[in-house]
């Protein structure tokens, strides 16, 4: 996973055991710090997963007033459960599970309707070979190409009900494996997988025109 | 993290397409932002709780009180008002319970109202009229009897007092198993005339059966 900031302050998924072990007891440290009375120590935590947590719940709403309103819920319902975090997970498992149990709540009370808002996108990143080949293939100018793709690709994903899409988002976006989605939506690989499929196999059929 | 297909490397696949929502995301000023506000929430759930009774009261003021305090007031309106129209009807319904005679049929002093006053006096003043009167008075209680109705036929047996016609039987069936009491006239004293033998009066003649209140 690619996220803006100092690579010192946010999140990237561990890739090794050794490295996963070393960010789950940095973690934990600062854990222990906060449940002994140092508030600040939780911004420490905040930084580390603002944008994570902020990108999930923004590709679940596609709203990014709704994504900030949430994402900062999210941190208070961690910071006011965090005597209840236990260890026996890494933190941004459970992290992650508010965020995405906080995104379905609020989609379940906000229903049907849907109040689209998109967030900016940064063309460093979206300027690659795929967008290159997108470019050529349609014949659209960049920018209105960058614009019609975010708007195709929100829209595919409303289409999704939310425990699809969030395995989508986690794994496709976040950039997760199968185990660790498994661990933060409480269900088995198998499920994930099966879920997966079913949901790329819509987003194709919402999205063949930039993929023939 | 691409998941490139081995067999088409040129052709797009959907995880390409979402690859590139990574790069929408906000600007550093969404980020300075965003640190002020959630340090602003953050701080309103360190403030402290009121205590439980304050959070009580504060509930019970609200619309939860106002429901409670309309219930009260309808209960304590229906006990003032609407259960008293519903007690137990005076006693002359249920003559012979206890008590005097006169008690029992209502006819004591002051008790009743007009029509018990009216009984009292029929009673008082002929088996006939007595009949008449308490038949107009009570017309819609219990069974004729020969003239006179008995309040009600649940009423029991252990009468105070008790109207009689001057046939043997009444119809319903309770035999009656007395004599006619002859009564002879009183002499010439006029004190010897008592209310319960009102019915040997001068008026019907030199003894005979006559009617009579026993008791």
């Amino acid at each position: 996973m690619q996220s803006s900031g100092s690579a010192a302050e946010t999140f990237t998924p561990a890739r090794d055991e050794a490295a996963e072990a070393s960010q789950r007891d940095l973690d934990w440290a600062v854990v222990r710090k906060v449940r002994a009375g140092n508030v600040a120590a939780f911004d420490t935590l905040v930084r580390k997963y603002r944008e994570s947590i902020y990108s999930i719940i923004y590709n679940m709403t596609s709203n990014r007033e709704d994504a900030s309103d949430l994402t900062q819920e999210t941190f208070i319902k961690a910071f006011q459960a965090i005597e209840r975090f236990k260890g026996d997970s890494a933190f941004f498992t459970w992290l992650y599970r508010i965020a995405i149990n906080t995104s379905i709540s609020f989609l379940k009370k906000r229903g049907r309707r849907r109040y689209i808002s998109y967030e900016s996108i940064d063309e460093e990143v979206s300027a690659g070979e795929i967008f290159e080949r997108l470019t050529a293939k349609t014949q659209t100018e960049e920018g209105a190409l960058r614009s019609e793709l975010q708007e195709k690709l929100n829209d595919a994903l409303q289409k999704l009900s939310p425990k699809h899409r969030s395995v989508v988002v986690l794994h496709e976006i976040e950039g997760l494996e199968h185990a660790e989605i498994a661990e933060i939506t409480k269900t088995s690989i198998g499920t994930v997988r099966s879920r997966l499929h079913y949901a790329k196999r819509e987003l194709q059929s919402h999205l063949q025109d930039y993929l023939k | 993290m691409a998941h490139e297909t081995k067999d088409d490397p040129k052709k797009i696949q959907v995880e390409d397409l979402l690859r590139m929502k990574r790069a929408e995301r906000p600007d550093p000023a969404f980020w300075e932002r965003f640190d002020r506000e959630l340090h602003e929430r953050m701080l309103q759930t360190l403030v402290k709780k009121e205590p439980w009774y304050l959070q009580t009261f504060r509930a019970l003021s609200g619309r939860i009180a106002q429901s409670v305090a309309v219930v009260g007031l309808a209960v304590l309106a229906a006990y003032l008002f609407v259960v008293p129209n519903f007690e137990v009807a005076p006693q002359v319904e249920t003559a012979g319970t206890g008590g005097t005679a006169e008690e029992g049929l209502g006819l004591a002093d002051g008790a009743g109202g007009d029509a018990a006053r009216a009984v009292r006096e029929a009673v008082l003043s002929g088996p006939a009229l007595a009949s008449a009167a308490f038949n107009d008075s009570f017309p819609a209680s219990g069974k004729r009897s020969g003239g006179m109705e008995f309040a009600g036929e649940a009423a029991t047996r252990d009468y105070a007092i008790d109207a009689v016609s001057s046939s043997a039987e009444a119809e319903s069936g309770v035999r009656r198993d007395f004599a006619m009491d002859s009564i002879r006239p009183a002499g010439d004293s006029s004190g010897g005339y008592h209310a319960d033998e009102a019915g040997a009066r001068r008026p019907f003649g030199n003894g005979g059966s006559v009617a009579s209140l026993v008791y």
